[in-house]
């Protein structure tokens, strides 16, 4: 699944450590679901949205 | 150092030691099959040499995941079992060599002395399960399935194999706590599955 995580973190300049903090998870999840190789679960799907103050469509492209 | 200026303190090297640990894990066990020690106490004593290397492995991961803060109680707690148990492990062993020797009666003491080191194995299994339940992230926690899914199969893919090959005369007998300690080597192989499908050996958390 694409994801707009990489644009949304830079548009705020943050490092993937700053979002995993936010997130409350590993570096390398914030990575894995940043190149797709990690589908998050729908409640850390609902997280993320949470930090960008964004409905989880406008960061993930379940046609991707 | 580091800590003086109040920085996060410098990770510690586990891939290394825990390499060291599956080498000599494979080294003592071609050793002591295909080689001539006959003294059974130098050859339990030599197994005590992949769990120190292990030991160190684990501590410096403690000391790693100790640098995460609150995200990383569940490996902490988990490193902690996996050394306690480490230790519970070869003080068993030892003392299970001293105690009873080759061709002594079987009695109720010498039979719980000799389940300890096995109870001590399963001691390992038990603080996997607990991490399984106790980890929060959840990438880290399918990394952590992957790889004793892979380690179950390399475990029970060997035993079968050379369980034929025993049984058909092929090979020498091997003991059976051979295959929880294949088990072990398969963890190393799961998380190299691991780096090289999700870039990580799931040493982040």
């Amino acid at each position: 699944m694409k994801n707009r995580l990489k644009v949304l973190r830079a548009e705020r300049d943050w490092s993937q450590g700053d979002l995993a903090e936010k997130l409350g998870v590993s570096r390398q999840s914030v990575n894995a679901i940043e190149t797709g190789k990690y589908d998050p679960s729908l409640p850390l799907a609902f997280t993320i949205a949470e930090v960008f103050e964004l409905a989880i469509e406008q960061i993930f492209d379940p046609k991707g | 150092m580091a800590q003086a200026d109040g920085a996060t303190p410098a990770k510690k090297p586990v891939v290394p030691w825990f390499a060291a640990m599956a080498a000599s894990l494979l080294g003592i066990a071609v050793g002591l099959e295909y080689g001539d020690i006959d003294d059974p106490l130098l050859s339990r004593a030599l197994l005590a040499l992949p769990i120190l290397f292990l030991v160190k492995a684990g501590l410096n991961a403690a000391h790693n995941v100790g640098r995460l803060g609150p995200r990383g109680r569940a490996s902490r707690a988990y490193l902690v079992r996996m050394l306690i148990v480490s230790v519970a492990y070869v003080g068993a062993v030892f003392a299970a060599s001293a105690l009873i020797d080759e061709g002594d009666p079987v009695t109720p003491l010498s039979i719980a002395i000799a389940i300890v080191p096995g109870l001590a194995i399963a001691g390992y299994f038990y603080a996997m399960g607990r991490f399984l339940v106790e980890q929060q992230d959840e990438f880290m926690r399918m990394l952590m399935v992957r790889q004793t899914l892979v380690a179950t199969a390399v475990a029970f893919s060997a035993a079968s194999i050379y369980g034929f090959l025993e049984n058909f005369g092929q090979v020498p007998h091997l003991d059976a706590y051979w295959w929880p300690i294949t088990f072990f080597f398969g963890l190393g192989l799961g998380a190299l599955v691991n780096k090289l499908t999700f870039g990580t050996y799931g040493e982040g958390c």
